[in-house]
């Protein structure tokens, strides 16, 4: 009777134990399985867009602002208005806004955007290191009919690449930079020309075309052209100082249509192209 | 009888231990994964990069990302990037980067090295208006709504491009998405695959949302 009892004590006491184990069991399960709405935090992150002003800059600051503006219609970029605007998003709050015209008569941009966009980026970092004080730089780009089709504001950037040699004026010419690409030709593309150029601040910008007689192949051939400059690139201002600061790779059709434009800011860090849908997808890094 | 009923009570016992065993607290952060989240208003996640520099083949790139993804193509991102394709991109160090394609732009902006071994917080969010991308918590990119909010699809993943022998050994860590709310969530770890890197996950080998909170390999 007692081993009866105490079997029956023990059978109960397991189902207890059982039950308040798997119960925990069950649960870490089931809240494991749910949908994950336990919040890591509950922070709301959205941030109110201020509606940006104008705001008026000193004598000082306006010299830079001007000499900004010059240097990017000297590089044919089509500005339509440069500006300081006040974006408490940002530190400093002072952001630069510049407002391009593109050629586009719909939402795409059209081929050459892209190096404007990255070029005004170049030239508000310089000027930036020039004394400008701002944050961020605010780019718009509106199409023929006046719509925008880029509106983007990216935080400055400080330069990285002073190791490269940057901080100081090249002492190689122009023309020396270009005689070290003469003849040079890539996997199916054919160089056409390179145009190296002086700027403001005594580094060199360097502008390839060439051109890809083969469109089903061009994908290939313009990444490996991509990679070949780069590597060129890397090894003059290493070897030389030749302090190219910004390339561009320009690759257009038999018929001169354009099929990749490619540029990189070596300086402050930043890539920008556009690629023709006529070719297949460049896969870039 | 007894017998029988002990051997019973002796499984579900086992059967319960056994249960809670895999479900450990960290499991939802210490994955490398590729992970996606519909209708959502932003990601975020602290990324490892790896304890060394990884071999890159040619022309190849390894990186880790958040990612939000709209209609016609437009995309804004940001994570670590280890590219082995001439100048800007560091030969020995990743660099975390901002990188967006819009209306037939692609551009990527690199903001200075990331060591090896250590961890970085990316953070790609949307007010509705704008998105945002964020790197440790500092406001790199804010750019126009082209794509709407919330986003078709959010994205948190890795990448090896260009090589069939990159591998990258990563960590994510505190994956979460933000919910129309502002309230950050974990991504729901049994909705979608999880890939511990390395993977073979190269090109022309990708990841995509086929639906809802699944992801899928594709072949060529």
């Amino acid at each position: 009777m007692m081993k009866r009892i105490f079997t029956k004590i023990g059978i109960i006491l397991s189902i207890i134990t059982i039950t308040i184990l798997g119960g925990i069991g069950i649960f870490e399960v089931l809240a494991a399985a749910a949908p994950q709405n336990t919040t890591p935090t509950t922070t709301n992150v959205i941030i109110a867009t201020t509606s940006t002003s104008p705001i008026v800059i000193n004598s000082d600051q306006q010299i830079i602002l001007d000499q900004f503006t010059t240097n990017l219609k000297n590089e044919g970029v089509p500005v339509k208005s440069v500006q300081i605007d006040n974006d408490s998003n940002w530190n400093p709050a002072d952001v630069i806004s510049v407002k391009l015209q593109s050629t586009s008569q719909n939402s795409k941009v059209s081929p050459e955007d892209p190096i404007y966009l990255n070029l005004v980026g170049h030239e508000a970092n310089l000027a930036k290191q020039q004394g400008l004080i701002i944050g961020a730089i605010h780019t718009i780009l509106l199409n023929n009919n006046g719509g925008i089709i880029y509106d983007v504001y990216t935080a400055t950037n400080n330069s990285d690449q002073i190791a490269l040699g940057f901080s100081q004026s090249s002492v190689m010419s122009n023309e020396a930079i270009e005689s070290s690409f003469k003849n040079f030709s890539f996997s199916g593309i054919t160089g056409n020309a390179v145009n190296v150029t002086s700027t403001e601040d005594g580094q060199h910008l360097a502008v390839f075309n060439m051109i890809d007689q083969n469109l089903a192949t061009a994908d290939i051939d313009c990444k490996s052209v991509v990679n070949n400059i780069g590597a060129s690139i890397t090894n003059l201002n290493l070897s030389q100082e030749s302090h190219i600061a910004v390339y561009e790779i320009r690759v257009v059709d038999a018929n001169g249509n354009p099929l990749f434009n490619y540029i990189s800011d070596i300086q402050f860090g930043r890539i920008t192209w556009w690629q023709s849908d006529t070719i297949a997808k460049l896969n870039l890094p | 009888m007894k017998k029988r009923l002990m051997a019973i009570l002796a499984i579900l016992f086992l059967g319960s231990i056994l249960i809670t065993q895999p479900v450990l607290a960290d499991d939802v952060s210490h994955l490398c994964v590729v992970n996606a989240q519909f209708n959502c208003y932003g990601a975020r996640a602290d990324i490892s990069t790896p304890s060394s520099a990884p071999s890159l083949s040619p022309s190849s790139c390894d990186s880790c990302w958040v990612q939000a993804d709209g209609p016609n193509g437009n995309w804004v991102s940001t994570g670590w990037m280890f590219a082995n394709g001439g100048p800007p991109y560091s030969t020995t160090n990743a660099q975390p980067v901002t990188e967006f394609g819009i209306n037939g732009v692609d551009d990527q902006l690199l903001w200075g090295t990331q060591a090896w071994g250590s961890y970085a917080n990316y953070k790609v969010t949307s007010n509705g208006s704008w998105w945002f991308l964020y790197i440790n918590q500092i406001l790199e990119y804010r750019g126009l709504t082209l794509i709407s909010a919330p986003a078709q699809y959010i994205t948190v993943g890795s990448e090896v491009n260009n090589s069939q022998t990159n591998a990258i050994y990563a960590s994510f860590l505190n994956v979460s998405w933000l919910d129309s709310l502002g309230s950050w969530n974990y991504f729901n770890q049994n909705n979608f695959q999880k890939v511990t890197i390395p993977s073979n996950l190269y090109n022309p080998y990708y990841w995509v949302a086929t639906n809802d909170h699944t992801y899928v390999c594709e072949g060529p």
